[in-house]
């Protein structure tokens, strides 16, 4: 009872990392070679990761400054043009985990948005710019630059084809 | 008296930008120290899947090249969630070890489009059909956006 209760207490993801722990802790006594190896592997990837998060952290301040769900909804316009638009910098822009937009989605799609829209929306919150650099560092500016464009391009691609498939479907 | 007015108004004008700063400020630091954990996890967990299965292991499915590789890629990250950055570490080390960066992509957008694990959730607030044709065509999209990424990135 204690035990489940001390379980709950525990942030969820903490658990994730206590549980690799636990299995780097084994491998110290089964395989010290490979606990050695494995270690040294982490510091590696870590000290790539770590000065890039710096700019993460001060982009996502950046972008939670400039751009409030209110902020962008309020530049909704009726124009189908604005909309395309809308979906695409609003999903770019949006902050936080996907399902936390799909209350504002399905509300959207009552008012002025159909299927593909809310599709775009959703395809272009894969675009991170807070993200980039840590992207730029591992794949280079012009691999960067290119698949974010695509990326773009693609999820208007998507809203079409999803307009087309979602034909006849009730909300 | 208008002139005291409005440094008034700039002073509460102020407050409202620097209170709106230490606000993002926060949520950003919130956001980050959520991923932290998660993070090194995943930073840990690559490290260890990389140093106890050889190479020799997976890389034939993934280097192949062909269908396999790039289905298998997109697979894998379709079902794997959390933060963007875990998948450039993933890819990134792949591509080390000698995996195509066609394959590095697939499983990079897919991680970011596809989205298996919160299916039931969009499936339930969106609708069935929404969730499942919207998931399967950004699967099939993966694909499309891998290839004119690497065309174009060896293009220009």
């Amino acid at each position: 009872m204690a035990k489940k209760s001390f379980l709950k207490a525990i942030p969820s993801q903490w658990n994730f990392l206590i549980i690799v722990i636990a299995i780097y802790a084994v491998l110290y006594f089964v395989d010290y070679h490979s606990f050695i190896l494995a270690f040294r592997k982490t510091i590696a990837i870590l000290k790539e990761v770590l000065p890039t998060l710096a700019l993460v952290f001060v982009l996502l301040a950046v972008s939670n400054y400039l751009f409030s769900s209110k902020k962008i909804l309020s530049y909704l316009k009726d124009s189908l043009f604005t909309k395309w638009l809308f979906a695409i910098l609003g999903g770019i822009l949006s902050s936080g985990p996907v399902y936390m937009w799909y209350p504002m989605m399905a509300d959207l799609r009552r008012k002025f948005f159909d299927d593909g829209l809310v599709a775009c929306f959703l395809y272009n919150r894969s675009v991170k710019l807070p993200l980039l650099p840590v992207m730029v560092v591992y794949f280079g500016a012009k691999y960067a630059i290119i698949l974010l464009f695509v990326t773009i391009i693609t999820s208007i691609l998507q809203g079409l084809i999803i307009n087309k498939l979602m034909i006849g479907e009730k909300k | 008296m208008s002139k005291m007015q409005n440094s008034s108004g700039e002073g509460r004008l102020k407050d409202l930008l620097k209170k709106s700063l230490l606000n993002s400020l926060k949520k950003s630091a919130i956001s980050l120290y959520s991923t932290l954990p998660l993070l090194l996890a995943t930073v840990l967990l690559i490290a260890l899947v990389f140093t106890l299965v050889p190479p020799d292991l997976y890389s034939p499915i993934l280097e192949s090249g062909g269908f396999v590789g790039a289905f298998s890629a997109g697979l894998i990250g379709s079902l794997l969630a959390g933060s963007p950055i875990i998948s450039y570490i993933v890819a990134g080390e792949l591509i080390k070890n000698g995996v195509s960066l066609f394959i590095a992509t697939v499983f990079i957008v897919a991680w970011v489009t596809v989205g298996v694990v919160q299916i039931p959730a969009e499936a339930m607030i969106l609708g069935k059909r929404f969730a499942l044709v919207r998931n399967v065509t950004a699967f099939l999209l993966t694909f499309v956006i891998a290839a004119l990424t690497v065309f174009l990135n060896n293009l220009i």
